[in-house]
């Protein structure tokens, strides 16, 4: 059960750490605007 | 053969094996997943070296601001928008400062290379076992004792602060330094990987982690202190009741086994050449 661990661990930070990954992508691609209709 | 194109026709083998799956979709942006991938990285590493330290209190406080700054932009609040802007540019220079001990750890970390190379698994062996039995003789006396082992990272401002000993470790010459009525006794030891006692008497900084618990005395503290501004595995001797632990990366390891002790040591001080 060792992966299962390894993957679980701390999952919200990851899950945090993903959509503030994309976000920030988007954000410096100037892609925000498109995918976050105002 | 260039590497997009290997990649390109990888991409259109599985395409062919997973139709279901957009193989080629994927590869054609697999700059942006690249990105993406790295920045995830980041932003996991400086999640978790935030995670139990006083900058966490910091991160809520950007995020709290920059929301009030996005309502404050949205609702047409223009006098708190520009209040809020020139926070953020005052902020910058304020976290450089107020948190300086966080930025330089992080960059150290950053920068550290393996250096136990050099070792034979012999001499590590020798050092756990010094090092566990005279935690085990000390404890046993209920002698308080803090004992920091040097890895990567110099401790030469700590050395410095102590008396020069310069001498093998050894469970008898532990046990004098911390010897309650001894000169020695209330600072801290280096020793070096190679089993060599540094320096005693050594002043180590206290750390301010609200999570240590508030029952433990300086010497806790300071083995907390040291292993949050360095790489060093401290091990510390309660002198109230005895019990053992073990500061590593700013957190604290209570009452640990002899058994324990050992293990966990000699794990974190053969792990480097390992990988």
């Amino acid at each position: 059960m060792k992966v299962k661990n390894v993957f679980f661990a701390h999952f919200w930070l990851k899950a945090l750490a993903l959509a503030l990954a994309i976000v920030a992508w988007l954000y410096i691609n100037g892609e925000l605007g498109k995918v976050i209709k105002p | 053969m260039t590497i997009p194109k290997i990649i390109t026709d990888l991409a259109v083998q599985a395409q062919a094996m997973l139709p279901s799956i957009n193989w080629v979709g994927i590869v054609a942006h697999w700059r942006m997943l690249l990105e993406i991938g790295v920045l995830w990285v980041v932003f996991y590493r400086v999640f978790l070296f935030l995670k139990g330290t006083k900058a966490l209190y910091l991160v809520r406080g950007i995020v709290i601001l920059t929301v009030a700054f996005f309502l404050s932009q949205k609702f047409g609040l223009n006098t708190l928008a520009w209040l809020l802007t020139q926070i953020f540019a005052i902020s910058i220079l304020g976290i450089i400062v107020l948190f300086q001990p966080e930025l330089r750890q992080g960059l150290s970390r950053l920068g550290q290379k393996p250096l136990m190379y050099g070792l034979r698994d012999s001499e590590i062996e020798t050092l756990v076992k010094e090092i566990v039995k005279a935690a085990g003789v000390l404890s046993k006396k209920k002698i308080g004792a803090l004992v920091a082992i040097q890895r990567e990272m110099g401790l030469k401002n700590y050395v410095e602060s102590g008396i020069p000993i310069y001498a093998r470790l050894g469970t008898e010459l532990v046990e004098a330094i911390f010897f309650p009525a001894g000169p020695l006794h209330d600072g801290g030891v280096i020793v070096s990987l190679e089993g060599i006692i540094l320096s005693a008497g050594c002043l180590f900084p206290l750390t301010d982690s609200p999570y240590i618990d508030k029952g433990l005395g300086m010497r806790h503290r300071a083995a907390v202190g040291l292993s949050e501004d360095s790489d060093a595995v401290v091990v510390v001797v309660s002198e109230e009741t005895g019990g053992i632990s073990l500061a590593i990366n700013g957190k604290l390891t209570k009452d640990l086994s002899l058994d324990d002790l050992y293990t966990i040591l000699k794990g974190l001080l053969k792990k480097k050449r390992a990988s």
